[in-house]
């Protein structure tokens, strides 16, 4: 109590000295005259007359001034007062020099609004990829075999209800995507939907921002959970146009009906959710689910690991041959995923590109304060003479430097807050799908804030320190010109610097294009020109017969061939799609090869594929048309593929086994033709073509009647004769004419898919980069080479006079700033070959491609030649007589 | 005299604390009441006296208020508050320790 008392009278009594100045300092001139006024009294009342009172009085006064000052300083708000005072003086220098007072805001407001908008990226992409509660908890569980490829662990039903109870964990959920049919508008709509365990989404913490979400009580594990539907904001917004009475509506979904009951935040729609819908179970049936769980707080992985270990062991002994032998439980945490995810390194690579366009923002107004700084020298030394503090005048210089860096952090921010929504529009697909969470919102803004604060007393306090010691030197009656050339050898230091980071953003750049050119170069092994491809689903409950799912996808190829603006056409079966895309992993067996158990792709495909993508033909045959409907045994494999399983002899002929094709027995995902063993013969050998990515080297793979196993998603491979996505219209309509209900989803171009959009856009922005970091370094190089030359007018004059050559004069003059920039320049491009090395691991690469540094030298010299020539025309033309005259 | 007599950092508070106990005084009388209870020895300059009281204020250690004087003059009382008799008792305590330590150093045979 007492101690609240005391606290709130102590901040009154700041308050009020603060803001009722004028009152408290009468009062101490008040208190203080009383007390002069009483020593007098009692003086005289020993006997002393009243002047000789008031003179001893006067004597003994410790000095009025210094009384009242020791007072002020005992109420300890002064240093408030004197920042007050300095924000204003720095205010109204800026006033008086707007050119500076901009230019070095905008100089900073462009590195920190680089880096907080990529740091709101990252944030959204990296830091916390989840807006789920207890995020970094949730984990996969994997089993790794001895040896072979990790697998995820999926559970049954009962195996899901024992999961939940385990002591290591807080909860179990699991979590499937589909896509399903969407009735009701002209064309039939494909929608992302989730369906989860009734207690995933309270779990999670998802709170809606309409209605309500499903629970854990209204659907219990089982076949049939009630058909609900909670929207994701994006689908509320697209679908219902963010119409409250979305509420209570009807969704028809692969023809069942869903209730709306509820809609959640924009952040929930990752990896493009439209739909939350709860998941039915099959209990008793064998079918598993893969399972995320959330650890409890301050449990370790492997402690849980241990625990989950024995419980599949269980599951194991329960599920004969389901699970691998000697299996390990591994758990995978969803966030640890997310960031081995190929977009970190591109989203580190543009953020530390960002903080040094940064950096060169704070080198440029350092080089500024220093500059400005020996103008003041004059200014500093009366302060000094008045008897201002070193202190007090590093407080000051201290405190323009920071009202800079706030104006440019505000300025910043904002910019940031209006283009980030903008610029993320411009952003590719893959890009978009995970970075347009992210938002300027108290975490970005705190970055900017302390970011600001980094930056003001890096591009701060060197020239606060340095010009306030000049002034002290010039007090002192030290020769102004040592002061002036510490400074030029600190504005050389910082030119240099500025030119090492602007060399590693060119090389950096000029990697990053060489990568994109590569990437257009690389051999594709097919014609991509005016070429589109489809997703098609078929509906769950339609087709779930062989002969009735050729049927379809015959029919559907015949439409398609028919429209007058398709060229070619033909279809392929996921995952299998035009290059670089990937097929199935399989392995096989193979006649009379020792080494039998080999790992190719498979890539179901329809006869004409090879032919509509303009895919040559090595060797051998295609199968025919007829051969498609027949499901027939043949197969047509790739160069790679021939070569790594007969090296010495003619491939065709041989016949291969598809070990998968006898496992795969699950319907209605999978259909396999009647009557097919997997045992295909090799008919002809395709030309290599990328079929792991565009980066890794391509695999064995084989080719087979697309009617060998019939999946229910298929991708339309379409090449047109105009813009392939102005026939995005006629191709709808030719699809629907096949069956009304087919949704497409996604028709995309090359662009897209080869990485090409990715390619562009980093290339892009570390272009923008690269520009405006050449910009700033030029102006930095500027002014240096200007105060440089202003500076010693009256020495150059001297030496004109006295018949030096001009040609001189000019070398003396750029003599500093040439060596500032070529030490920076090899220093960057060491720097640059050395970096390549570290970011290599990350695949970019060609950082110390010869042509690359050559590149940047070149723009280097260039813009030096450039940024100097203006002052040294200036330092040629000085006319002897009337610079002496006017020093 | 210019130069206060050199007291212990922060004795010159506890003096003040202690002075206040009595009665609500103005810096003046204080300065005076040390004087006479010390024997005239303990002599406080202005330029000591007023910077501490401001501090002891700002503190929330004693609290002043304008009023009059015996000869109807308006000068500014300082009162102790219940957290300044808190830290009276707190230095006093402290002192007395401090004191004593001192006290033996300095009777110690050597």
């Amino acid at each position: 109590m007492s101690r609240l008392e005391r606290w709130l009278r102590v901040v009154s009594l700041h308050v009020r000295s603060l803001c009722m100045k004028n009152r408290v300092e009468q009062d101490l001139a008040d208190e203080l005259t009383f007390h002069f006024e009483q020593e007098a009294q009692r003086q005289r009342a020993r006997g002393l007359s009243p002047e000789a009172a008031r003179a001893v009085v006067r004597r003994q006064a410790y000095g009025l001034e210094a009384v009242k000052d020791a007072c002020r300083d005992a109420r300890g708000v002064r240093w408030i007062d004197d920042a007050v005072s300095d924000i204003r003086y720095a205010v109204r220098t800026f006033g008086r020099n707007p050119g500076f007072a901009i230019s070095t805001v905008l100089m900073l407001a462009t590195g920190i609004a680089a880096s907080t908008g990529l740091f709101a990226v990252m944030d959204a992409v990296v830091l916390r990829p989840f807006p789920y509660v207890g995020a970094d908890r949730l984990a996969r569980v994997q089993l790794l075999p001895p040896s072979g490829p990790v697998r995820r662990a999926s559970v049954t039903a009962d195996e899901f209800r024992a999961l939940r109870q385990a002591s290591t964990l807080d909860d179990a959920y699991i979590r499937e995507s589909f896509t399903k049919t969407l009735a009701g508008s002209a064309f039939p709509e494909s929608v992302w939907t989730e369906s989860y365990t009734g207690n995933a989404l309270a779990l999670l913490g998802v709170q809606p921002i309409i209605g309500r979400v499903f629970t854990e009580a209204e659907a219990s594990i089982g076949p049939d959970p009630p058909r609900v539907a909670v929207l994701t904001y994006r689908f509320w917004q697209r679908r219902f146009a963010g119409q409250p009475n979305a509420l209570g509506q009807t969704l028809q979904l692969n023809d069942e009906p869903f209730t709306v009951i509820g809609v959640v935040p924009a952040e929930y729609s990752l990896d493009l959710t439209d739909v939350m819908l709860p998941l039915p179970m099959n209990v008793g049936n064998g079918a598993t689910w893969p399972a995320v769980v959330r650890l409890r707080t301050g449990t370790s992985i492997a402690v849980a690991e241990a625990e989950l270990q024995t419980l599949f062991e269980q599951f194991a002994r329960s599920r004969e041959n389901a699970l691998p032998r000697n299996f390990r439980v591994r758990l995978r945490l969803l966030v640890d995923e997310e960031r081995g995810a190929s977009l970190v390194p591109v989203l580190t690579m543009l953020f530390a590109a960002a903080g040094l366009l940064l950096l060169i923002g704070c080198a440029n107004v350092m080089i500024l304060l220093l500059a400005r700084g020996r103008y003041r020298v004059h200014e500093i030394a009366v302060r000094h003479a008045l008897g201002a503090t070193r202190s007090r005048i590093v407080r000051l210089l201290l405190c323009e430097a920071l009202l800079v860096t706030v104006a440019a952090t505000v300025a910043a921010v904002i910019a940031a807050r209006y283009l980030l929504p903008s610029l993320l529009d411009l952003v590719p697909g893959v890009i978009a799908q995970r970075a347009g969470r992210s938002v300027i919102g108290p975490t970005a803004i705190f970055f900017a804030a302390s970011l600001a604060a980094v930056v003001a007393v890096i591009s701060g306090a060197w020239p606060a320190v340095a010009v306030s010691r000049w002034g002290g030197d010039a007090i002192r009656g030290a020769s102004a010109a040592r002061g002036s050339s510490v400074g030029s050898v600190g504005s050389g230091v910082l030119i240099a610097a500025q030119v090492a980071i602007v060399a590693v953003l060119l090389a950096g750049t000029g990697a990053a294009m060489r990568a994109l050119v590569d990437l257009y170069r690389a051999p594709i092994g097919y014609d991509p020109t005016r070429v589109t491809i489809a997703q098609i689903y078929l509906p769950t409950n339609r087709y779930t017969t062989w002969p009735a799912r050729l049927a379809v996808y015959e029919r559907l190829r015949a439409e398609v061939s028919h429209e007058p603006l398709v060229e070619g056409s033909s279809i392929s079966l996921i995952p299998a799609g035009p290059p670089p895309l990937s097929g199935m992993t399989t392995r096989i067996d193979a006649q009379g090869l020792r080494d039998a158990d080999r790992e190719v792709l498979t890539l179901s495909v329809a006869s004409d594929y090879f032919a509509t993508l303009k895919m040559p033909l090595a060797r051998g045959r295609v199968w025919s048309a007829s051969d498609d409907a027949r499901a027939e045994g043949v197969t047509v494999i790739n160069e790679t593929m021939a070569r790594q399983l007969w090296p010495n002899e003619d491939s065709i002929g041989k016949r291969v086994r598809d070990r998968s094709f006898a496992e795969r027995q699950n319907p209605p995902w999978v259909l396999n033709a009647p009557g097919r063993d997997g045992w295909f013969e090799v008919i002809g050998v395709v030309r290599d073509a990328p079929n792991r990515g565009m980066r890794e080297p391509i695999a064995p793979a084989m080719y087979y009647p697309y009617a060998t196993a019939l999946s229910d998603v298929a991708v339309l491979l379409v090449r047109t004769r105009g813009n392939p996505l102005a026939a995005e219209r006629e191709l709808r309509t030719a699809v629907s004419r096949a069956d009304a209900s087919l949704p497409i989803i996604l028709f995309i171009t090359p662009e897209t898919f080869m990485g090409w959009q990715q390619g562009e856009f980093v290339t892009a922005v570390l272009l923008g980069f690269g520009g405006v970091a050449l910009l700033l370094a030029s102006f930095g190089l500027f002014s240096v080479a200007c105060y440089s030359i202003a500076h010693r007018t009256r020495e150059f004059a001297i030496r004109l006079a006295l018949g030096a050559p001009r040609s001189t004069v000019l070398r003396a003059a750029l003599q500093s700033v040439a060596v500032a920039v070529s030490l920076g320049l090899g220093f960057g491009l060491a720097l640059s070959v050395a970096l390549n090395s570290v970011l290599a691991r990350w695949s970019i690469r060609n950082m110390d491609d010869p042509s690359v540094l050559a590149a940047t030298v070149g723009i280097l010299v260039v813009v030096t030649v450039a940024a100097t020539l203006i002052p040294a025309r200036r330092a040629t033309s000085i006319e002897p007589a009337i610079a002496l005259r006017t020093e | 005299m210019s130069k206060p007599p050199d007291l212990f950092q922060g004795t010159l508070d506890l003096l003040i604390l202690k002075v206040l106990v009595l009665e609500p005084l103005n810096g003046w009388a204080i300065g005076q009441r040390l004087l006479q209870v010390s024997g005239e020895v303990l002599q406080v300059s202005d330029g000591s006296l007023y910077p501490a009281l401001h501090k002891l204020e700002q503190e929330g250690w004693i609290k002043g208020e304008w009023r009059a004087t015996e000869n109807n003059r308006r000068a500014k009382f300082y009162s102790l508050t219940r957290s300044g008799q808190k830290q009276l008792n707190k230095e006093m305590a402290h002192w007395d320790r401090i004191s004593a330590a001192i006290m033996r150093v300095l009777t110690r045979e050597v």
